[in-house]
């Protein structure tokens, strides 16, 4: 994000002209919210939007909360040092993102929700097993967890304002925080689904905007690939160092078993491409739709939000170096330069830099708002998960308290953006990606199978569950404190207590993700425990699954 | 192979337009049918 604003403030683009039309932004938004704080009345309208949604709305606001500035700016940049390899994680976010998601996930947590009278993802697991003590582990992993992500989107929102608008980094972080809260707050998910259904729409055009100008720019879409492949010698050439870890170019794969090949795999195509199917702001719109005729339109625009955003982020991503690379490119300082070359190292930099040097001005200001929409997409359906986790599913368990159920759960949300703010100011620069990875990893290995189980498993029981989601988080914790070189190097706390950086130096274990191991062991921990434990009642599980009554 | 310099890589981009035609042609075809469940 740093980078998009050094391209922004080096482009030429008037401020004055863009304030007006993040002014203009600002109050369809705040109309939006307002439409949804109208049309919201009960707590099931602020929870789960009534259960009316329409599916264009519905498939808009998923799109929208699951593409962060991080998937477009961080992993476009990916992109570029990677290659088209990361097109993988493309395929993955469609096939298991949406259409694995929307028919196998969204159509049981709907029916399972509604017969269960459910309104978050908390209270889903918690009553499919009966259980109220798993509803508040479940609502006190997403408290920790997410405003570490939220915080990450925040500062990446908080960064552009600060370039584009000069305003002070802290002020821009609580204007930010306050116009997202703004609608949070009073619009609930009506709102929050409203205006990701606006953002998700500019995000698309922005984006294929930007596919089709990247490769009219570079002479066509075979010409452009088959100069990117023809730049394959380049990475021993330029960066023998990286063609040691396994980087053969821009248009194939990196060498198997190779680090790079570990990161591109394990990290990239599985930890975030399955990461998806188990994030609590994603699962809790299945229950936002009366019908499964919603769920089933809604694939067909989701899969087409997603290939359109970030499969045209990773393709121009990974083509910029062909532009950069180009001796006539019609820049000042026409100096041959790869795309991590010219980003200075940065890959957060590398699609800034070639939307300021390769596009119009115009192109910089439709991209502004596809990053504003981004991350405020993404930042006010992680606020509401937030909220209701701790309003509706621990502050009401714990309490047994009568009150308004909408009064507390904005309460929540309050609370939930103040701690998201002081982590944000409190968390070192760089943590972006990073911290985006952390959190689909982590929540794939603690929720996944549970969920899985929950839709699917009439044997899974509640100390099951239970053992599987402790078992996940540990596990990830673990990975990320004592394995994974880049964190368990950063955070210092192996090294602190063993001496080594990492527990275990042998290739490949430093460049594992977490996720590789934690999430097998959290379903083998799921069904061993499972297997020897009561079995849940039948009262229950006939309520859960009508359709095996019925044969 | 698209200019691509890898069948694995050429895999993922076609693979990426085949999925999401897959998932047109599912909701085209399943854009009237659906079952609805009214709340407890």
């Amino acid at each position: 994000m740093n980078m998009l604003l050094a391209a922004v403030n080096g482009s030429g683009m008037n401020t004055w002209g863009l304030g007006i039309l993040i002014l203009i932004y600002v109050l369809i938004i705040g109309f939006l919210g307002f439409r949804g704080f109208r049309g919201t009345h009960t707590h099931k309208d602020y929870l789960v939007a009534g259960r009316e949604t329409h599916p264009f709305v519905m498939a808009m606001s998923y799109g929208a909360a699951f593409i962060s500035t991080s998937a477009l700016v961080g992993f476009g940049g990916i992109a570029g040092q990677f290659g088209m390899g990361l097109l993988w994680l493309v395929f993955m976010n469609i096939a298991f993102g949406i259409f694995i998601a929307f028919i196998w996930f969204g159509r049981r947590t709907r029916a399972m929700g509604v017969e269960l009278g459910a309104a978050t993802f908390p209270e889903f697991i918690g009553r499919r097993f009966h259980s109220n003590g798993l509803r508040l582990l479940i609502g006190a992993i997403i408290c920790v967890f997410i405003p570490l992500y939220s915080s990450v989107v925040l500062i990446g929102g908080a960064r552009f304002l600060q370039e584009v608008m000069m305003i002070p980094y802290h002020w821009a972080l609580g204007i930010f925080a306050a116009v997202v809260a703004i609608y949070v707050i009073f619009g609930g998910l009506k709102g929050v689904m409203y205006v990701d259904a606006l953002m998700g729409s500019i995000m698309i055009g922005g984006m294929l905007l930007l596919l089709v100008l990247c490769y009219i720019k570079l002479g066509g879409v075979i010409p452009a690939h088959q100069a990117l492949t023809d730049m394959a010698p380049l990475v021993k050439e330029r960066m023998p160092e990286v063609y040691k870890l396994g980087h053969r170019g821009w248009t194939v794969m990196p060498e198997f078993n190779s680090v790079w090949w570990w990161t591109l795999v394990s990290s990239l195509m599985l930890g975030v491409g399955i990461g998806a199917l188990a994030q609590p702001q994603l699962a809790v719109r299945f229950m936002t739709v009366k019908s499964t005729r919603e769920l089933n339109r809604a694939v067909l625009i989701g899969a087409v939000f997603i290939l359109c955003t970030v499969g045209a982020a990773y393709t121009v991503g990974a083509l910029s170096n062909v532009f950069f690379y180009a001796p006539d490119k019609g820049i000042a300082g026409n100096v041959q330069l790869l795309a991590i070359e010219a980003a200075k190292g940065n890959p957060d930099l590398i699609i800034p830099m070639f939307i300021r040097e390769a596009l119009p001005t115009a192109v910089l200001y439709l991209f502004s708002l596809t990053m504003l929409s981004a991350a405020m997409s993404t930042m006010s359906s992680l606020f509401h998960v937030t909220g209701s986790s701790l309003g509706h599913d621990i502050y009401r368990s714990v309490t047994h308290s009568g009150c308004d159920s909408n009064l507390i759960t904005r309460l929540g949300i309050f609370f939930g953006i103040v701690v998201s703010v002081l982590v944000a100011i409190a968390l070192p620069p760089g943590i972006v990606a990073r911290g985006t990875a952390i959190f689909f990893g982590v929540c794939a290995a603690a929720f996944l199978p549970s969920y899985v189980a929950a839709l699917y498993w009439k044997g899974a029981t509640r100390a099951g569950v239970y053992a599987s989601i402790s078992a996940g988080v540990a596990a990830s914790l673990f990975g990320l404190l004592f394995l994974h070189a880049k964190e368990a190097a950063s955070l210092g706390i192996c090294k602190a207590l063993t001496g080594k950086a990492v527990l275990i130096s042998v290739h490949p274990w430093p460049v594992v993700d977490p996720f590789i191991y934690a999430f097998p062991l959290a379903i083998i921990v799921l069904i061993v425990v499972s297997l020897f434990t009561q079995k849940p009642g039948e009262a229950l599980l006939s309520r859960c699954f009508p359709e095996s009554k019925e044969h | 192979m698209l200019g691509l310099g890898d069948w694995f890589v050429f895999a993922a981009m076609v693979g990426s337009v085949l999925i999401t035609a897959v998932c047109v042609v599912f909701g085209i075809i399943t854009w009237n049918s659906g079952t609805e469940d009214k709340d407890k």
